[in-house]
């Protein structure tokens, strides 16, 4: 709009110096914008205020664990710049024409660029996925790539083995997932390779990636059009970021992935596999340590050494579960659990973790099975009883009783001659149905070690009276 | 005397004191306009009279319902057309945003509705403010009101005919190397562009973000200083604008001098300087001295290089920020446009005219790969040296005066064709803007061929009080007349 102003995020400062210390980079005292000047209708002003004589930090690394060694990446800058609109290459409609969507124009970004240390795909990969993981971590990014929130731009070239100099590279845009950032790595390592194998030269542009072909198609060439005459934008001044302001920004810092993991890994003794996943979002690993302490709380010394890794295995693998079925969010059933918090003084996070642990300290105690956990869980989920009160409502409690088992499993041979003499014809694979129809038909709440266990002694006997 | 024709002055005191009334005043006032318009073209849009007429009606009842209106209540004022008036067209004097109507007011005009004026219309200009002499307009040239036949200077051309016409007594303008000062001057009126970051751009469509001021057109001191001080002040929408607080800009100091150390750069009346102003300034710095002042001879060494730094930054900075006149949004677009580019380059070709495509391309050169240090960083660092000149200066002595503009107003048409001609009648306006001082031009009398000439005062950063004390005591010393030409 003419006569319109931009104003500086203050906001954004500290996320990008939060970024910068995050990746080991110095933060400048004072730093500027710029303009740099390009027409493109994504662009409503024709320029970009970005950062460009002046960053707001430079020289970092990153330190990747990447194949059981640790790789640095070079960070050549942090900067802050403002987001561009949208444009969609619309092909519906027959027309194929462009729309823009400009409600992202002047929304202020942090940009990190590296060094040109990564050598394969797979190094790449590594590095935004812990790049990802320490920017949620911060909060500075979601981190949800179909969002826009978190946006890779990649550069790559290739060389014949053993050159020491560079190729001439490529930029690929438009990356939106760490799949596509694979993909087009591969496509365009081929494709330059395949160039200079024929004798070629690879021109220096700038590529858009298709997700539907799967291809990079030319975008600018960055010969012709290059020259962004920065200059120093007058519209903002100089900013300070002074030692205090470092300092602030470095207190609230959370605790970085990576010291996370090491620190899981000491002290719940889980394996490291486990604490990579459970540190990838800041509430997973809220949820996990909080979960642990509830749960060690609840069962005081009888705690078996193991419960660091049960809850592990329950918010891996059954909480996940159960959020996938639902298609809900971690934060939306934090959520519903803190609105079913009778004591209505929880946050969402540490409401879910004490019915968890409630769930898992039964489940520990022997006192259900664990078919009867995870359908108690899901029921937990939707109610606000307590669990123990729900035990007995559901009538999940284990059935430890070895008589009443006993008769059951004999009952459910006697049904099915077939099957018993296949199995001493040495079927032995059957045992697993014969467990299966007796839990079934205790609802799940038979203790399925003992119903193996009475199930092995009943076939030996001979399976019948 | 008709109530158009009176001065800020005398329209404060005959409201208070309940003479007339801001509806009687602005009725004259309008009956002016309508008179004298078609021999001027001051104005780009007038707004309708009914609408005029019931602000100043309320104006009137604000006043009569008592409590403390401001100095501004009621008060006619017009506005440069590159200053963005919510739901008033404001082209900028270009075909390019012929249609454009805002859907916001500038910072500065906000204030002005906040104050109780009563906004008249707004002022034709040289497209984007580029150009001295309002010839650069889209919708026609404004003339002269002292000789018809002559240009107003400009860019602020048409804020300065109108005030110096009555066809309002104040109006906003809009100076980046002298677009209010050198029509002031040449048209007999006084202008003020303010220390850079006093008062708020936002709004005010961008020519040279560096250097743009909004600024003041008025009859006489006290106008000027009312009306700065209703639109001066920090504006969080403006990160440039200075957290400084806004004194009291004119205390009344009657004409006495004494103390005050005023300083003549010699560089200001070297070649180039016609004999009339010469004689005219050096007059007005002999009652300057009579009043008590000590006058004291300076230099502003680099005063030469501030026309073509002037041009380097202030092109290079329009460059990027005429960029978004594509087409695309608002603004006009081209009909026979066939794809993008095409709708870029022809737009932008429709919309635009010769001068401001003069200067898109300069200063794009100026910031092309290769030629920016050689042009756009020494342009900043002749900036840089011309800031020092004048905080040397200020060790010394408060004020420098000097002419506003070397020449009386030209003849139409004399320049036109010859821009460097043009651009050197900004030779002793620019060096204000590149350092970011305050600066005004106070009439200081007639040439011998009966054209006005203006007296330049300026002062350092942030000491607009000692200017408009400067500039008052000499307007009340010198006796100038107030009375308006004939048209």
């Amino acid at each position: 709009m003419p006569g319109a102003l931009p104003v500086l995020n203050e906001a954004v400062v500290d996320s990008a110096t939060a970024v910068a210390l995050a990746l080991n980079a110095s933060v400048s005292k004072r730093a500027g914008f710029a303009r740099k000047n390009y027409f493109y209708p994504d662009l409503p002003k024709g320029y970009q205020i970005t950062q460009h004589a002046e960053p707001l930090a430079r020289d970092g690394y990153l330190d990747v664990e990447f194949e059981g060694h640790v790789k640095r990446v070079g960070i050549r800058q942090v900067h802050i710049e403002e987001d561009a609109g949208k444009s969609v290459h619309a092909e519906h409609g027959g027309e194929g024409g462009s729309l823009i969507d400009v409600n992202r124009c002047g929304v202020p970004l942090v940009e990190i660029v590296t060094r040109p240390d990564l050598r394969d795909i797979d190094e790449a990969d590594a590095f935004l996925n812990e790049l990802r993981r320490i920017l949620v971590s911060l909060g500075v990014a979601t981190g949800e790539m179909h969002e826009g929130s978190l946006r890779f731009d990649t550069n790559i070239s290739v060389r014949p083995q053993g050159a020491t100099e560079m190729g001439t590279q490529t930029e690929i845009k438009n990356l939106n997932s760490f799949r596509a950032v694979r993909k087009a790595l591969a496509y365009e390592a081929d494709r330059q390779s395949r160039v200079l194998r024929d004798g070629g030269k690879v021109v220096h542009e700038t590529l858009l990636w298709d997700e539907s072909s799967e291809r990079a198609v030319p975008m600018r060439s960055k010969e012709g059009a290059s020259d962004y005459r920065y200059f120093p934008e007058p519209d903002l001044v100089d900013f300070e970021i002074d030692g205090r302001r470092i300092e602030r920004v470095r207190e609230s810092m959370p605790e970085l992935p990576g010291a996370s993991r090491r620190r899981l890994v000491e002290v719940y003794a889980i394996p490291e596999y486990d604490a990579f996943v459970l540190t990838a979002e800041p509430a997973t690993l809220r949820l996990y340590e909080s979960t642990v302490g509830a749960l060690l709380e609840r069962l005081g010394p009888d705690a078996p050494a193991t419960a660091a890794k049960t809850v592990s295995n329950w918010v891996m693998v059954i909480l996940r579960g159960h959020l996938n079925e639902r298609r809900i969010t971690l934060a939306e059933l934090s959520a519903r659990a803190a609105s079913h918090d009778p004591t209505g003084g929880k946050d969402g996070a540490s409401a879910l973790a004490s019915r968890l642990a409630d769930v898992i300290a039964l489940r520990l105690r022997g006192e259900v099975s664990e078919p009867a956990a995870r359908r108690l869980f899901d029921a937990a989920m939707e109610c606000a009883e307590p669990v123990d009160g729900l035990v007995e409502k559901l009538d999940l409690r284990v059935v430890s009783d070895e008589d009443a088992l006993r008769s059951l499993v004999r009952d459910v041979l006697a049904g099915h001659p077939e099957e018993v003499a296949r199995y001493h014809a040495g079927t032995t694979k059957l045992v697993r149905f014969f467990v299966g129809q007796v839990l079934g038909r205790t609802g799940g709440k038979a203790d399925p070690e003992l119903a193996t266990r009475v199930l092995l002694e009943e076939l030996r006997s001979g399976g019948t009276t | 005397m008709k109530l158009y024709e009176l001065t800020f002055s005398q329209i404060r005191a005959g409201l208070s004191a309940g003479e007339f009334s801001s509806r009687e005043l602005t009725e004259s006032v309008l009956d002016r306009i309508e008179r004298v318009e078609p021999a001027l073209s001051a104005f780009v849009t007038v707004r309708g009279r009914g609408e005029i007429l019931a602000e100043a009606e309320r104006a009137d009842a604000s006043r009569a319902s008592g409590g403390n209106p401001g100095a501004l209540c009621g008060v006619p004022v017009a506005v440069k057309d590159n200053i963005s008036t919510r739901g008033l067209a404001t082209t900028c004097g270009s075909r390019m945003l012929e249609s454009y109507v805002p859907p916001y007011d500038a910072t500065a005009v906000a204030r002005l509705r906040g104050a109780g004026a009563v906004i008249v219309g707004k002022t034709n200009m040289d497209e984007f403010a580029m150009g001295s002499s309002n010839e650069n307009s889209a919708f026609g040239a404004t003339r002269n009101p002292w000789d018809t036949g002559r240009v107003p200077g400009g860019s602020s051309g048409g804020s300065a005919a109108a005030v110096a016409a009555g066809e309002v007594p104040l109006a906003l303008g809009s100076d980046t190397g002298g677009s209010v000062r050198q029509p002031a001057g040449f048209c007999g009126v006084v202008g003020v562009k303010p220390t850079y970051g006093r008062v708020s751009r936002y709004g005010l469509v961008a020519f040279a973000s560096s250097l743009d001021q909004i600024g003041t057109v008025s009859r006489d001191v006290a106008g000027a200083a009312a009306l700065l001080e209703a639109i001066a002040g920090e504006d969080p929408r403006d990160s440039t604008t200075a957290a400084e607080p806004v004194p009291s800009l004119l205390a009344d100091t009657g004409t006495d001098l004494t103390g005050v150390a005023v300083g003549v750069p010699d560089e200001y009346f070297a070649d180039g300087l016609d004999g009339s102003v010469a004689e005219k300034v050096s007059d007005a710095v002999e009652t300057i001295r009579s009043l008590g002042a000590k006058v004291l001879t300076i230099s502003i060494p680099h005063l030469r290089f501030g026309v073509a730094a002037y041009y380097l930054v202030a092109d290079a900075e329009a460059s990027a920020n005429l960029a978004r006149y594509d087409g695309v949004r608002y603004g006009h677009r081209s009909d026979h446009a066939e794809d993008l580019e095409s709708l870029y380059r022809m737009s932008r070709s429709e919309g635009f005219g010769a001068e401001v495509k003069r200067r898109i391309m300069l200063g794009t050169y100026a910031l092309s790969a290769g030629y920016y240090d050689q042009y756009y960083l020494k342009a900043q660092r002749v900036r840089t040296l011309l800031a020092r000149d004048f905080e040397r200066a200020f060790e010394s002595v408060d004020a420098v005066v000097a002419p506003t503009s070397p020449t009386t107003a030209f003849a139409l048409g004399e320049r036109v064709h010859d821009p460097v001609s043009m651009y050197l009648s900004d030779v002793y306006t620019v060096p204000v803007n590149l350092a970011g001082i305050p600066a005004l031009s106070v009439p200081c009398g007639l040439s011998a061929s009966g054209l006005p000439v203006g007296l330049q005062i300026m002062v350092d950063k942030f000491r607009e009080p000692v200017m408009f004390r400067v500039a008052q005591a000499y307007e009340r010393a010198a006796g100038v007349d107030s009375s308006l030409p004939e048209l």
